[in-house]
């Protein structure tokens, strides 16, 4: 409040200074920003869906334009590359040149909504009967500060994925986990019962969470130098330094590599390994083990939700909605399941059965039920380098799990300071 | 005479308007902050009255009526007033003329919907409509946001101008006088383009400055008057309504209104609006201005061919280059870059923080190798290892090529441009599975001969080397083509020559050959030097900075500064200072250039 109101855009010395330095730039851009229409001939999304996925796309957006002929305007979906699709929506959106919709994962929502301008609030249209009608959880994922921004589609999390000829019964503990592990590891031979990229913070969150961890309590606040995360680190460091069940440098494509080449039995990965594993390995899906040293509780990774997002200054909400709400709904959630390949937030979409009897779809969702939807804190995006950076530091023996969080709490709480300072400074 | 009046004259021009624009904007933004404020505070107790109103139980319709009974009572009929509920999605309330509440809402009227759960607890002032300032707040029944009251304040607000005419004419008098001084005084003439912008600006600061104190009290006054007056009339209506207020009136502070219009930050953009007409009157009394125009007119079509990349280079170069430049003087981040300019401006606080980080750590606790000191030594070692060694490895190989007689020299040739063809990211990810203590190459090749595999990316030295050694392989071919090319075009005479006179394959070498390269070699050492510096693929996707950062150069770390942290403004502010040491080098380096051939001419 107090920042609303003492900086309520008022023109302080610094408009000044920086509108007769930038006066050329601010006419060009503001020139730019004109010619810009806002109201396509047609209803644009932006993806960046690639294969299979990127036609299930384009068949529920045909599927929809056909319905709505002469009601309203077709959908037309465009490709962005992913590497440069969130700049691409926050650099363009809000000038007013993005799209209508468009199609990402959860974690930015937050980051979004603190920049403005970018997504628009959909609890206006969204009705009791349509909070209903996702998995439990979908929605949180995709709700910042109490207000829902999009629409779930669908979710990614990682398992346990094994190679069914050399484990018959996937483990359910991590007591059975490191039996099995222990028989089929060789290290000096470059063999390995488990194998994942255990240095990298997004796996490693499973155990995280599982242990009672994680990035952020409730209340947003950083606690990734909190004892569960510190139990949960040591017990990594178990395994890769005192049990020696781990590989060096886990790199992902070496993770894949050492499952293609039968030399690791299990992996810790998710759905997007299935496109990379080999199509001669008889692979298994399971949920994660069981953390024995933390009284049997469920490893949690974290979950990632693509949702259709409303951009902010669409020329037509309620139009843009009607085709959210299409693609979120059964009849496209079981498109985009059986010929995208994903994994439907829509509930209904298993009722479908043979979306139901799939075997790698049950699995995931099994795990998906224990997942947590990752942070969608804009704070988040500070946490991944640094705790990096502190998993290698701990795995690799450099320093104690405890010391490594600690100094790691330190940067980032410092880093979410400058953030967080450079908003207080004010916006209007 | 002409030339010093038109200078004076321009450089007038601009003050005058740009001050006039300013001083319009400044109080536009007073008067409306004004407005607001009046808004808000109607906004807040309207939503406070009806918050508690809903609690006790009264209905919907009630509210509204004393909502709009408020109004009446407190003179405000003019005000515009809508009341929005959460569950209903209902139009509850409105005094709107013709419209007829209750009723749903429409789909246009989402915004006002969505503002039950954006707005602050404690409300917001809006953007302003045609009809006057905007102000919104939620109302909250037992924590939960249910609705809220929209409040448009129709009655303007005018404050005092910030400069009166009087204070006008006086300038105009001033202006005069100098003028004429300049006039008795040719001498003096050239130096009233310069003096009057500054001293015109410098004036208006002062009164301005001068009128803001002196009117805010007023203008303060008159908004508590108008507040106060809608706080009488809530708890009247409150009581008549028996609903228990809970709170103080709302006051209105000097900062909420005063804090408006910054009469210190007004001044600065005087001065520099002053500066640049100065800068102006000075180009035109003092002739740049007319030779500029007279080599314009003298090769029109010249300057005709050369505009389209001038056109270009303004917008692909220097536009981006002076935006990230004034980026680097704000603190923008993610999460503010919707914010004005001005609530970002932060001076020199980056360059500060950057140059002045002397926070090295070690005693007990681990390196600092975030420092920037650190991370300039190591692009600095990182620069000079590199280049040294390529152009030591790519003069080796063009010496070996240019043997005479040697077979096969275009295959060779092509095998060693082959590490230049190949795009970098490629090269650079393959050297990093090379480097892998277990699966790499290098390891294995280490243990065939019986060695102890290294841990390449655990300590700050072997990570080092996994750059350089991928860098040197990238780099190398370019030296070579470079050297060889100039190699083939020294004399063959020289060296017989040299031979005859009994000098050594050595002496050759150093007293013929090197010289003979050096026109080539330098400015490919200059090019090669500034690429290194920069050499962003390499470090990022071979060791990416391993151990704990201490193997990232400036380039790096600006990038993870900007999209790793989101800190635009500081990562601007670390990629001028990389450039300004690159800038600091080049011309050191094309000074002692130039000298040296000078000596060799």
């Amino acid at each position: 409040m107090a920042s609303h109101e003492s900086h309520g855009g008022s023109p302080t010395k610094r408009t000044f200074l920086a509108a007769s330095l930038g006066l050329s730039g601010a006419a060009l851009l503001a020139a730019c920003g004109k010619s810009a229409d806002s109201r396509h001939p047609a209803l644009v999304v932006w993806h960046a869906y690639r294969g299979r996925e990127k036609s299930a796309l384009e068949e529920v957006a045909a599927l929809y334009s056909a319905q709505v002929a002469g009601k309203a305007r077709p959908v037309r979906c465009v490709g962005v590359p992913n590497d440069a699709f969130a700049d691409k929506l926050s650099a363009a959106v809000p000038r007013g040149k993005g799209p209508d919709l468009f199609i990402f994962s959860h974690d930015r929502l937050g980051g979004w909504v603190e920049s403005g301008k970018t997504v628009a609030p959909i609890d206006f249209f969204l009705s009791d009967e349509d909070r209903q009608g996702f998995l439990p959880g979908m929605l949180d994922a995709t709700t910042y500060k109490g207000v829902t921004y999009a629409l779930p589609l669908n979710f990614k999390s990682a398992a346990l994925i094994y190679n069914k000829k050399m484990v018959p019964n996937p483990p359910r503990t991590t007591k059975e986990l490191v039996e099995i592990a222990t028989k089929l590891t060789d290290k000096g031979r470059g063999r390995f019962g488990f194998a994942y990229a255990y240095d990298d913070y997004f796996f490693h969150a499973g155990i995280g969470n599982g242990f009672g961890g994680g990035a952020f309590n409730a209340a947003g606040d950083l606690i990734l130098n909190d004892p569960a995360n510190v139990a949960a680190s040591d017990l990594v460091r178990k395994w890769r330094s005192e049990l020696n069940l781990l590989p060096d440098d886990p790199a992902n494509s070496l993770v894949t590599a050492l499952f293609n080449e039968e030399r690791a039995a299990m992996v810790m990965s998710g759905p997007w390994f299935l496109s990379e594993a080999s199509k001669s390995i008889d692979l298994g899906i399971a949920v994660l083990p069981m953390i024995s040293e933390a009284d049997d509780k469920p490893m949690r990774p974290w979950m990632t939700i693509e949702a259709i997002y409303l951009a902010a200054g669409t020329a037509d909400e309620h139009e843009a909605w009607q085709f959210a709400k299409f693609l979120a709904g059964p009849q496209a959630s079981a498109i985009m399941a059986q010929k995208g390949g994903q994994l439907p937030a829509s509930q209904a979409a298993y009722s479908v059965p043979a979306i139901a009897n799939d075997p790698i779809i049950s699995a995931f969702k099994a795990q998906g039920a224990l997942a947590v939807p990752m942070p969608n804190l804009p704070e988040m995006t500070l946490v991944w380098s640094p705790a990096d950076k502190a998993m290698k530091r701990f795995t690799k023996m450099e320093t104690t799990s405890k010391s490594a969080w600690n100094d790691c709490q330190t940067e980032v709480q410092a880093a979410i300071d400058a953030l967080r300072a450079s908003q207080a400074g004010g916006r209007a | 005479m002409k030339r010093n009046l038109s200078a004076v004259f321009f450089a007038l021009l601009v003050v005058i308007s740009g001050a006039l624009f300013f001083l319009q904007q400044a109080a536009q933004h007073r008067d409306q902050a004004a407005a607001g404020a009046i808004a808000l505070a109607t906004a807040s107790d309207l939503a406070n009255l009806g918050s508690k109103g809903l609690e006790a139980g009264l209905s919907e319709q009630v509210v509204g009526t004393m909502m709009a009974d408020v109004l009446k009572r407190s003179g405000r009929e003019g005000d515009r007033f809508r009341l929005v509920l959460r569950n209903t999605k209902q139009l509850s309330a409105s005094n709107w003329p013709g419209d007829a509440a209750p009723r749903p809402l429409e789909i246009s009227e989402k915004p006002l919907f969505d503002l039950i759960l954006g707005l602050p607890v404690a409300g917001a002032k809006l953007d302003p409509t045609a009809e006057g300032a905007r102000a919104a707040a939620p109302l909250v029944v037992a924590e939960q946001r249910v609705g809220m009251v929209e409040i448009i304040h129709t009655s303007q607000v005018a404050g005092p101008p910030l400069i009166s005419l009087l204070q006008w004419g006086a300038i105009g008098m001033g202006v005069l006088a100098i003028l004429g001084l300049a006039l008795v005084q040719p001498k003096l003439g050239a130096w009233a383009g310069v003096v009057l912008p500054l001293g015109v600006a410098f004036v208006i600061g002062q009164l301005t400055g001068a009128n803001l104190a002196s009117t805010a009290q007023i203008l303060l006054d008159h908004l508590n008057t108008t507040a106060r007056a809608v706080d009488e009339a809530m708890r009247a209506v409150a009581v008549s309504n028996g609903v228990a207020l809970t709170g103080d009136a709302i006051r209105l502070d000097t900062a909420r209104v005063a804090g408006a219009v910054d009469g210190a930050a007004l001044n600065t953009s005087l001065l520099f609006l002053g500066g640049l007409g100065a800068i102006i009157g000075a180009f035109i009394s003092f002739g740049a201005a007319s030779s500029t125009w007279r080599a314009l007119k003298e090769n029109p079509t010249a300057y005709v061919y050369v505009a389209p990349a001038l056109i270009g280079m303004l917008a692909l170069a220097f536009f981006p280059f002076l935006y990230g430049f004034v980026l680097s003087f704000t603190d923008t981040t993610l999460l503010n870059q919707g914010a004005s300019w001005s609530d970002r401006w932060v001076g020199l606080a980056n360059y500060a923080s950057i140059l002045g980080d002397f926070n090295f750590g070690g005693a007990g606790a681990a390196v600092n190798y975030q420092n920037f000191y650190w991370t300039l030594g190591v692009t600095i070692v990182w620069t000079v290892s590199n280049v040294v060694l390529g152009v030591a490895i790519g003069l080796g190989m063009a010496l070996l090529l240019n043997i005479k007689g040697l077979r096969g020299v275009a295959i060779y040739r092509t095998l060693l441009i082959l590490p230049w063809a190949i795009p970098n990211y490629i090269t650079a990810l393959t050297w990093k599975g090379m480097f892998h203590p277990q699966f790499g190459a290098i390891n294995q090749a280490i243990q065939a001969f019986g060695g102890q595999p290294v841990q390449w990316f655990d300590a700050v030295g072997p990570s080092f080397v996994t750059g350089l050694a991928t860098n040197v392989w990238l780099s190398f071919p370019f030296m070579m083509v470079v050297a060889l090319g100039a190699l083939q075009a020294v004399d063959e005479d020289m060296y017989e020559a040299a031979r005859i006179d009994g000098a050594s394959p050595w002496q050759q070498f150093w007293l013929i050959t090197l010289p003979s390269l050096r026109p080539a070699l330098l400015p490919a050492i200059i090019v090669s030097v500034v690429w290194t510096f920069n050499m962003f693929n390499v470090i990022y996707l071979v060791s990416a900075g391993q151990p704990s950062g201490a193997n990232e150069i400036l380039v790096t770390r600006a990038y993870r500064i900007a999209f790793e942290e989101y800190r635009y403004g500081y990562a601007a502010a670390y990629s001028v200072v990389i450039f300004l040491i690159l800038l600091i080098y080049g011309v050191f380096q094309i000074r002692a250039t130039s000298a040296t051939e000078a000596n060799n001419k």
